[in-house]
């Protein structure tokens, strides 16, 4: 609908009688008692009392009496012949709360009224521990305005190409223009920036990244077609994540974490400095990745396994386990540090938990800790860890609907081999506190919470000691993905002896549809990066650099996959 | 007080099942998209008779049939495995 149809509810002229005195406090009982009944009497009363008063019925719409103690229902209209007998022209619907005027024959909007009635419906739900509801969006004030001196408007429709724009290469920029087309097409951020909902805290105001991203959406959705000259973003990366900076190539899964960290430094106004990764790493002789190289950090924890900095909370004697922070010890800075239960936009959407519960052999007491993650880096068959079996003694299981003997490695097989159960060994052995010796144990990963935009890294640049090359193995990923066999709940449940879940899972929370995908080709040495990303639902289009081209679901499945960024298909309110 | 705990035994379930069903079915309604078109059908109705005079009754009328008119697609087997789950609540 248009602006100028959008009504601010004056409500009706007949109101003015009914808004005396103690109006207020009598509507809000009228609330409670009749319409939102939040307590176990309210909806006690309720039930008894609320029937029509003419032929007993409580269905049939029926409506409260505003003037007096009457209820009668609408269908038969009962109700209308109490107003007019009466001459009590207002009425309260039971079942919505909405107010009906005997004079205008319609319901009827009051501002006023509405305040009053939003509020003690979110009192009755609180009450009730339903928490918060969906409610459509209002516009405020200063957003009636905006729109106001802002008549222009602009249709999608479904084969419109807004949100779509290349990037210029501004010399082995690829692996930024990779990301920037994933992050721009990622629903959640893509509404956060188009409803102009950043407030930059940074002190100087130029030097913000998120206020770069908020442009990069402005033009990205602009409908301007030509290709985009990302320079200034190329600067603002430069200045923040001094380990990317210069013309060489660079990988695009190192700058997706530089970016969101930047991105999350600078939500809460915080200037990072010099003090990047790359740097730290130097201090301890490891060099800088090379073009296209990656550093290939462990998959997660942020500390290497059978390091002595791991150290146990405590075991209890029996399958208890409690949470605590792991300590800080020989970071490799791959996760995100979350120390200050940051709430921004990045953590919101990219930040999940990973749990680590590490068994002592001997006790069998566990040891829990809760990890933030970004992304899961996932390894390959093909690289110098053997990945297969994936435990001893796993099953094949059939999980989204791929079959483990196929002889393709999927993305499933790789989240299994992830959140196997793994056997330290005996040169690994930890300080058991409860055994107050050191013992074997095993270790094992599994998803505590899931974030809203789960990113899948394939590891597919192998950079050891002796070896530095590319593992080009095809592992096929699916459309849609359920992440349920793989939550620290399912574990649980397995433990204690439940049956593995039916393949149609009964909960939504877990199911993921998958959105960008970032390929590289070439070798280590030399190799160019493109992406996939998904519009209007079912479309799916290729960038590469300034080009952009159609592209069919098939190609999108059919390619290597190095990134993939997966979006939850259903959002629940906390 | 047994007869009425006898009473709250047998129809509650049936109640919470039924609350269920409903919520499900709900879920169901707005995901393939029934609601929304049932939207856009109300406003076309408040563009056409404006929206000054049109009331909420004239909508009811308009759209009722519709909602039965409307195609709806999906499964039957989701509301039953909407009960299924609530067995599995109740019997844990």
């Amino acid at each position: 609908m248009d602006a100028e149809l959008v009504v601010t509810p004056p409500g009706c002229a007949h109101l003015g009688s009914f808004k005396v005195d103690n109006w207020k406090q009598n509507l809000r009982a009228i609330y409670q008692c009749f319409v939102w009944s939040g307590s176990a009497e309210a909806r006690k009363r309720k039930a008894k009392s609320c029937v029509c008063h003419v032929c007993g019925v409580h269905l049939n719409r029926l409506h409260s009496c505003l003037h007096c103690v009457f209820f009668g229902c609408f269908t038969k209209k009962h109700i209308h012949e109490h107003a007019k007998a009466k001459r009590h022209n207002l009425a309260i619907e039971l079942m919505y709360g909405g107010i009906y005027c005997f004079l205008c024959q319609d319901y009827i909007y009051d501002k006023d009224i509405e305040i009053i009635a939003k509020e003690e419906q979110r009192k009755a739900w609180k009450m009730q521990g339903v928490g918060e509801k969906f409610s459509t969006w209002e516009p405020t004030k200063r957003e009636l305005e905006l729109l106001k001196h802002n008549p222009k408007r602009r249709k999608i429709t479904s084969n419109c190409t807004i949100g779509l724009r290349g990037l210029i290469n501004l010399g082995n920029t690829c692996f930024m223009n990779c990301i920037v087309q994933a992050l721009t097409h990622t629903p959640l951020l893509r509404d956060f920036f188009l409803s102009d909902r950043h407030r930059c805290e940074m002190q100087s105001p130029g030097s913000c990244l998120v206020c770069e991203m908020s442009s990069l959406f402005q033009e990205f959705y602009s409908g301007h077609r030509s290709p985009h000259i990302p320079y200034k973003l190329l600067h603002l990366v430069w200045t923040h994540a001094r380990h990317l900076a210069g013309y060489e190539q660079q990988d695009a899964h190192e700058f997706l974490i530089a970016a969101l960290d930047v991105l999350h430094r600078h939500c809460k106004g915080e200037h990072c400095t010099g003090r990047s990764k790359g740097e730290k790493l130097k201090a301890h002789g490891v060099s800088l990745p090379r073009p296209c190289g990656n550093l290939d950090p462990p998959a997660a924890p942020a500390l290497p396994l059978g390091s002595a900095a791991w150290q146990w909370a405590g075991c209890l004697g029996g399958p208890g386990s409690q949470s605590h922070r792991l300590l800080p010890g020989d970071d490799n800075g791959k996760k995100a540090n979350n120390p200050n239960h940051c709430n921004c936009i990045i953590d919101q959407i990219f930040t999940g938990g990973l749990q680590s519960d590490v068994t002592c052999q001997v006790c069998h007491g566990v040891s829990t800790t809760i990890d933030p993650f970004w992304d899961i880096s996932l390894d390959l068959p093909g690289s110098s860890t053997p990945f297969w079996p994936l435990s001893p003694g796993s099953e094949g299981s059939v999980v989204n609907g791929e079959s483990h003997a196929s002889g393709t490695t999927t993305l499933t097989d790789c989240l299994r081999r992830f959140t196997r159960p793994e056997h330290l060994g005996s040169s690994a052995k930890i300080k058991c506190s409860g055994c107050h010796s050191y013992q074997e144990s095993t270790k094992q990963l599994t998803m505590k919470k899931l974030p809203i935009v789960a990113c899948f890294h394939l590891k597919r640049f192998e950079h050891s000691a002796k070896l530095r090359r590319k593992i080009t193995t095809y592992v096929s990923f699916p459309l849609e993905l359920d992440m349920t066999p793989f939550m620290a709940s399912s574990k649980e449940n397995r433990m204690n002896g439940q049956y593995q879940q039916p393949v149609d899972s009964l909960s939504n929370d877990n199911k993921y549809s998958l959105f960008a995908v970032v390929n590289h080709q070439g070798t280590l040495e030399s190799g160019h990066y493109t992406s996939f990303i998904r519009q209007h639902k079912d479309q799916w289009f290729k960038c590469d650099d300034a080009i952009i081209t159609k592209a069919g679901i098939a190609d999108v499945l059919d390619s290597e996959g190095y990134l993939l960024f997966y979006h939850k298909q259903f959002l629940e309110y906390e | 007080m047994n007869k009425d705990a006898q009473m709250r035994a047998a129809i509650n379930p049936k109640l919470i099942e039924r609350e269920c069903v409903k919520e499900l079915l709900r879920a169901k309604l707005i995901e393939c998209g029934w609601k929304d078109q049932l939207k856009s059908h109300c406003k076309e109705v408040i563009k056409e008779k404006g929206l000054e005079h049109v009331t909420v009754d004239d909508l009811v009328a308009e759209i009722t049939p519709k909602c039965r008119a409307l195609p709806v697609s999906f499964r039957l087997s989701p509301v039953t495995s909407g009960m299924k789950r609530y067995r599995l609540l109740t019997e844990t």
